[in-house]
């Protein structure tokens, strides 16, 4: 018997906005193709979704805009409350300890939690940065919170993580206004990873880049999960993107997980309508 | 008796096309086969029969409809493709279930030298070492010295199919899938092929291979199956 | 009618259910050492930013025996200073003082007086910024999770950038510290100088802001760190060899201010003097004294 190499288990997850009625199950999900129930109004954002994340495996997120991706993904990261459901959390590096629910901890806990174990890279980098701090000092907060308290060895740490993820690190004081979309990008990069999490979140990272600049991110993302075996949950509508970092994935609709799978066999043998949609639509 | 690596029984796989009003193909029916450690089976058939299907069933890209496959795992006993979870085809396909598609498929930015030992690093091997064996690798393949750098995207269609089949052989799976590993290689490149798949089974790895071209494989094939 | 104007009024001017109020506040706020407690502020005839926070702490706390002291900057005769205890002293007809020895309640803006305070004393700071979080976050509902959650990160981001942009913690005034371990708090408008004279010390402080209406406390014996770097240490704002002009203290904190040439209108110097005046004015006594003694 093999010791399980799970570090993430999430089932039942649920997230509504709206109070709810008796007839929305008449109308939501991915049969009516509708999240939002037009008698009372209520968004079903994300309905029973669950999944396991295995050790340095990375989990691909893909569908359509509206879909729930960015919803079970903030759930994940501790930052919108579920309305019910588990995540149980297995610390990689104390195996042996009991899982806990991520979802029952109480805000102070699941702070640091959230500072110290994950990171997270958004789309748009003014959503994970502060835009009127330094770039240091963006790299630095996460550092700062996990209480290092000294300057010159948090500047040492942050010219580290820059070179990492291949930023001049004489650049470390610049205004990020200054820095361009993908540089940015990387900052985000460079500032999830300072607390040596054990599972890194990604929200559409690439989108909105210029090709080229695109290739360069994904290059390092794959370059930090090869070295590091590092835990990655992938949300992206690029199939493309999935398909060169993830080797499974989720497929969800309205709300709903409608398939998951392999990777190859989601892109090759696509069972659900809304797979062979997108699917289709990609190549 | 000894369980073989691999028993398919009764192998159906249908697809339903829902974009084209759920219309159902079948081209897998009922299809049975067993092999042997070390034995190198060739399935051939005409094209469009369903050879390519079958090997996809087995490695788990295409889900089969019905009917088992049996792989005999050295860590986990049998174990069905059909019916096993995706993280333990993950684990089977790290170590013991190779893959060769008709094509190479690599990223344009990524060295013949990493793309050809990324399945030994994948395994933990050192990078250096790993490297050393590759190098091995790509002179007995004829890949000349100075495209090692180079990304096998711009090589010849032989010199990627060298590469691609390079790459699923030297990590020394037990069982081996090689999806018409000749198909467009010259003379001289086929002979390495044939060559890279006996001492394959000399190594103790079973092929499993799906092709039409008897003249090369055939005589090769210690078990057979035509579809 | 022969009623003087000052019985128009409650004692302490407002009336009593208003500082049973504010009194409930104020034991919530030393309960939670440095945690902004909202209280209902009241309208005075004072306007608001100009004490009334601090005013109504004192008016809800102080009785008949207590003795008053009001300064404003350290000194007991500015303006705002005279007005504060004046309106005080009406509404209430207790003893003022400016010893702060001889005082029961100081009510302060700037400064915590050089003699150091007893556990019968309570100083009462008119405070007004209360948030040490604005700077780094505007939304006073964001700022208020944050302090629930300690999640001062970006407050130490913005020291760090502090550190980065001057090569040094230049922060003035309102420099933030945690309370006992938990709050951050702003402790405007004291000067660096002061900070840590509120660290473990005998009285009970008790800040208010009228505009802002919230109440904070530094209950006696209550740990004060400010936030400073290993490398990088908190400082006060002490000037080596800087004297008082007129006591001769180097040990006070000192304010300066420009003494124009009569004589030159373009001319003249920069005087410092203890910012704490009625301490300084006993220092110069004992100096008169102790050269008169000899004779
Ligand atoms: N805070 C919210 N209030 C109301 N509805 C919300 C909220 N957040 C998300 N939703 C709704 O939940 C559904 C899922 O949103 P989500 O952002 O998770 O989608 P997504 O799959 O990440 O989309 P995209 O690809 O556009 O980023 C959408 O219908 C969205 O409008
Ligand atoms: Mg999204
Ligand atoms: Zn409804
Ligand atoms: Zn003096």
């Amino acid at each position: 018997m093999t010791t399980p190499t799970w570090i993430l288990q999430a089932s039942g997850l649920n997230k509504q906005y709206g109070p709810g009625c008796p007839r929305c199950h008449q109308f939501t999900g991915p049969t009516h193709n509708n999240s939002q129930c037009p008698v009372c109004n209520t968004v079903y954002a994300c309905v029973d979704a669950g999944f396991t994340l295995h050790q340095g495996e990375v989990l691909g997120i893909v569908g359509e805009s509206g879909s729930g991706k960015s919803t079970l993904l903030q759930m994940v990261n501790l930052a919108t409350a579920a309305d019910r459901g588990h995540i149980w959390y297995r610390e990689p590096r104390t195996p042996d300890a009991e899982p806990v629910d991520l979802l029952q901890m109480d805000a102070y806990r699941s702070r640091h939690f959230r500072n110290d174990r994950l990171g997270i890279v958004y789309q748009r980098p003014e959503l994970g940065l502060n835009m009127r701090f330094t770039v240091g000092g963006n790299v630095a907060e996460k550092l700062l919170l996990a209480n290092w308290r000294h300057v010159g060895n948090i500047r040492a740490r942050i010219r580290e993580l820059m070179e990492q993820t291949e930023l001049p690190p004489e650049r470390i004081d610049d205004d990020p206004h200054t820095f361009s979309g993908g540089m940015l990008q990387r900052v985000q990069i460079a500032k999830a990873l300072s607390s040596s999490p054990s599972l890194l979140l990604l929200d559409e990272v690439t989108s909105g880049l210029d090709l080229s600049v695109q290739a360069r991110v994904l290059d390092l993302i794959r370059r930090i999960q090869w070295e590091q075996q590092m835990t990655m949950l992938l949300v992206s509508h690029d199939l493309g993107v999935i398909k060169q970092l993830a080797r499974r994935t989720i497929v969800m609709k309205n709300g709903h997980i409608v398939e998951s799978g392999l990777t190859d066999q989601i892109l090759e043998d696509p069972q659900h309508p809304y797979t062979q949609l997108l699917v289709s639509s990609a190549l | 008796m000894i369980a073989p690596l691999l028993q398919v029984n009764n192998l159906h796989k249908s697809f339903v096309l829902h974009l084209i009003d759920g219309r159902t193909i079948d081209p897998i029916q009922n299809v049975s086969f067993t092999v042997d450690s070390n034995q190198h089976f060739l399935l051939w058939g005409r094209s469009g029969i369903g050879k390519t299907s079958i090997l996809k069933c087995i490695y788990r890209s295409y889900l089969a409809s019905s009917g088992e496959i049996w792989f005999n795992s050295d860590q986990f006993g049998s174990v069905d493709m059909v019916q096993a979870d995706d993280s333990m085809v993950l684990k089977l396909r790290h170590r013991e279930i190779g893959y060769c598609s008709q094509f190479l498929k690599v990223l344009p930015r990524v060295a013949a030298l990493d793309v050809i030992t990324e399945p030994l690093v994948r395994q933990g091997m050192p990078e250096s070492a790993a490297h050393d064996i590759g190098r091995e690798w790509l002179s007995q393949l004829g890949i000349a010295q100075r495209l090692w750098h180079a990304s096998p995207v711009t090589f010849s269609g032989g010199e990627q199919q060298r590469i691609n089949l390079g790459r699923a052989f030297i990590a020394s799976p037990r069982l081996l899938l090689l999806d018409e590993p000749t198909a467009s290689l010259d003379a001289g490149s086929k002979q390495i092929v044939v060559e890279m798949i006996q001492r394959a089974q000399q190594r103790g790895t079973a092929v499993l291979t799906v092709s039409h071209d008897l003249d090369t494989l055939a005589k090769l094939a210690d078990g057979q199956l035509a579809l | 009618m022969s009623t003087t104007p000052e019985q128009l009024y409650n004692f302490g001017f407002i009336d009593e259910d208003s500082k049973r109020e504010v009194r409930r506040q104020i034991l919530k706020a030393i309960a939670l050492p440095g945690h902004q407690v909202p209280f209902a502020s009241r309208d005075l005839p004072i306007a608001r930013g100009w004490g009334t926070g601090g005013l109504q702490i004192t008016m809800a706390i102080i009785d008949a025996g207590d003795v008053l002291k009001v300064i404003d900057q350290g000194d007991d005769e500015s303006v705002n200073a005279v007005n504060l205890r004046r309106l005080l002293q009406r509404t209430t007809g207790v003893t003022t003082t400016v010893d702060t020895t001889a005082a029961s309640i100081i009510q302060t803006r700037h400064r915590i007086p050089e003699e150091p305070m007893r556990r019968d004393q309570i100083l009462v700071l008119q405070v007004p910024m209360v948030d040490p979080l604005r700077w780094v976050e505007p939304n006073l509902e964001r700022a208020t999770v944050m302090h629930g959650e300690s999640d001062y990160g970006r407050m130490w981001v913005y020291m760090y950038e502090s550190v980065v942009k001057a090569g040094d913690l230049r922060i003035a005034t309102q420099y933030p510290v945690i309370v006992a371990g938990r709050y951050m708090m702003d402790t405007t408008p004291i000067p660096r100088w002061d900070v840590m004279r509120l660290h473990n010390a005998e009285a009970l402080f008790l800040f208010g802001a009228g505009r802002e209406k919230r109440i904070y406390a530094v209950p006696p014996y209550t740990t004060i760190e400010p936030l400073q770097f290993e490398d990088f240490r908190f400082k006060t704002e002490f000037v080596a060899g800087q004297i008082c002009a007129r006591c001769g203290a180097q040990d006070t904190f000192l304010t300066s201010h420009f003494v124009v040439d009569p004589t030159n209108p373009a001319g003249g110097y920069w005087r410092t003097s203890c910012s704490d005046t009625s301490f300084c004015d006993k220092r110069v006594l004992v100096n008169t004294t102790n050269q008169e003694a000899p004779q």
